[in-house]
């Protein structure tokens, strides 16, 4: 039995089509439903329904073998986790973002509001830039408007948000995609079932 | 009064069973302090591969800090002979964070150094009681090898030369990601080869074949020959259809320049041994000698045998 950890909303669903594609279907899989254990002995596959951060958590400790999880998510929470395959699903990319106009001040630390508080140190900190960071857990466009931050970094996929709040994109981090990751132990023990998955899974992402 | 070790948690029997198993083996117990002075883990971080020590101050305003590693200690400190080799084993706590940071902890670690003039037959009987190690904690086990001068030599062979290149390479192949490697690299690498050795299985036999036919020069040709000689070692033990070779199991060049390894049981969702051969760190210290030992984690074993699965073992 291969333990699956899904994120909760749009890449779930998007992953769990691939998956039923592949043949590891549990009947229909909705969040829903208050359930958060999907099973099917015949298909050999069990699937967890997780908040989108917490996917590279459930993996790395061990609770489910494989998942799926963003670059985003994967990176900002550092797990010691296999990286199988880009599933080339939920595209967008990493971004600096400020106000129309912006200049930076070089006399004094970037403030920058993110989510991803690791991305935004380890991306500054490579180009010897100092900055504050704010942690926030939504509505981080908000940020700069109100003039809490200079910048922001955070997912950008068609743009139309930051135009409306009349923000650009001033630097590109790295882009972001669905990663298909692995608990390193599991991969050793259920080497041959997790590298059938990951195959198919690619058979029909390259579609 | 004689007490029965299967009444034992799992921790502490599997300390008495390695202890005597490593003292079987011509390996003395070597006891040491708690603390080190700062400077020893300050200069050879990356051999660590983590910057997160507990310091404090000690006498005469000397920074001191509380053991990170076992390993540095015992190569500072241990006498060893000009001709031969010493061969210690231990059973100490050391304080790190793990690797992702998080809040400091007390890690109960037991392992091996051997340290001095080390032979091929060496080399075959650390990996030999490390397979030996994880089979006494349990039968369900993988014991996963790995080359060190091989990887390098891949990485020059396949043009990644440039130190930050290197590092960000050496990510991928530590989380077996073939996709990112190309833009990894940089554009003037191939990394075709590297590709298609982080996508194979781990079976030795064809991983070992795939390895050599890749192979364009003297650095991958000769860890190929080591690999093969060593695998051939497992020949008539019962762990031999239990050892893999897997080159995602990778670790810091500067250090580690032969063979590595790591451990895994089934019951357990982490790496529990880890070891290979770090001639490296002895060349940084001015010594012209050979090294080799691995590490256990047990202090968790508890919470995944406990006492009443025992007797299913």
């Amino acid at each position: 039995m291969i333990s699956i950890a899904l994120p909760k909303g749009r890449l779930g669903k998007k992953a769990y089509s691939i998956l039923k594609e592949c043949g590891y279907t549990v009947g229909e899989l909705t969040d829903e439903s208050r359930k958060l254990v999907f099973e099917n002995e015949e298909s050999g596959v069990r699937y967890f329904l997780v908040k989108p951060s917490d996917v590279a958590i459930y993996v790395e400790y061990g609770a489910a073998d494989i998942g799926v999880v963003g670059k985003d998510v994967l990176i900002e929470s550092g797990a010691d986790v296999y990286e199988l395959a880009d599933l080339g699903i939920g595209k967008c990319r990493m971004c600096v973002a400020a106000r129309e106009g912006y200049v930076e001040d070089t006399g004094r630390a970037t403030v920058v509001a993110t989510k991803f508080p690791r991305v935004a140190r380890d991306y500054f900190m490579a180009t010897n830039r100092e900055i504050e960071v704010i942690k926030l857990y939504g509505s981080i466009e908000l940020a700069p408007l109100l003039g809490m931050s200079d910048v922001i970094v955070d997912l950008v996929e068609t743009g139309t948000t930051l135009k409306e709040n009349k923000l650009k994109v001033t630097e590109e981090i790295f882009p972001v995609s669905a990663r298909l990751i692995a608990n390193k132990a599991a991969y050793k023990f259920k080497e041959g079932e997790i590298r059938r998955i990951v195959g198919k899974m690619k058979e029909v992402t390259a579609r | 009064m004689l007490i029965d070790t299967r009444t034992l948690p799992k921790d502490e029997r599997t300390y008495l069973e390695l202890g005597d198993l490593y003292a079987r083996a011509g390996y003395a117990l070597y006891k040491m302090k708690k603390f080190e002075e700062y400077s020893l883990y300050l200069d050879n971080k990356n051999f660590l591969g983590s910057e997160s020590v507990l310091t404090f101050q000690g006498s005469r305003g000397r920074l001191m800090a509380l053991k990170p590693d076992v390993t540095l200690s015992i190569v500072k400190n241990a006498r060893v002979p000009e001709n031969g080799n010493l061969k210690l084993y231990y059973r100490e706590s050391v304080y790190r964070t793990e690797r992702g940071g998080g809040d400091f902890k007390e890690i109960n670690q037991m392992g091996l150094e051997c340290i001095g003039t080390l032979t091929e037959e060496d080399v075959r009987a650390i990996c030999l009681l490390a397979a030996q190690s994880l089979a006494l904690i349990d039968g369900e086990f993988v014991f996963a090898l790995s080359h060190m001068g091989y990887l390098s030599a891949l990485l020059d062979e396949c043009g990644v030369r440039d130190e930050e290149g290197r590092k960000r390479v050496t990510e991928c192949i530590r989380a077996r990601d073939a996709h990112d490697l190309a833009s990894a690299a940089g554009e003037d690498a191939d990394v075709t080869a590297l590709a298609r050795i982080l996508s194979a299985d781990t079976d030795f036999a064809s991983v070992l074949a795939l390895a050599r036919g890749l192979s364009k020069g003297e650095g991958t040709a000769k860890a190929a020959a080591e690999l093969e000689a060593l695998y051939a070692a497992f020949e008539g033990t019962p762990y031999r259809e239990r050892v893999r070779l897997d080159f995602s199991i990778v670790n810091d060049v500067d250090y580690y320049n032969g063979i590595i390894f790591q451990g895994y049981v089934s019951r357990v969702p982490k790496m529990i041994l880890s070891g290979g051969r770090y001639d490296g760190l002895l060349t940084r210290i001015g010594r012209a000698q050979g090294a080799m030992g691995f590490a256990l984690n047990l202090g968790e074993l508890n919470a995944f045998y406990p006492r009443e699965k025992e007797a299913e073992i």
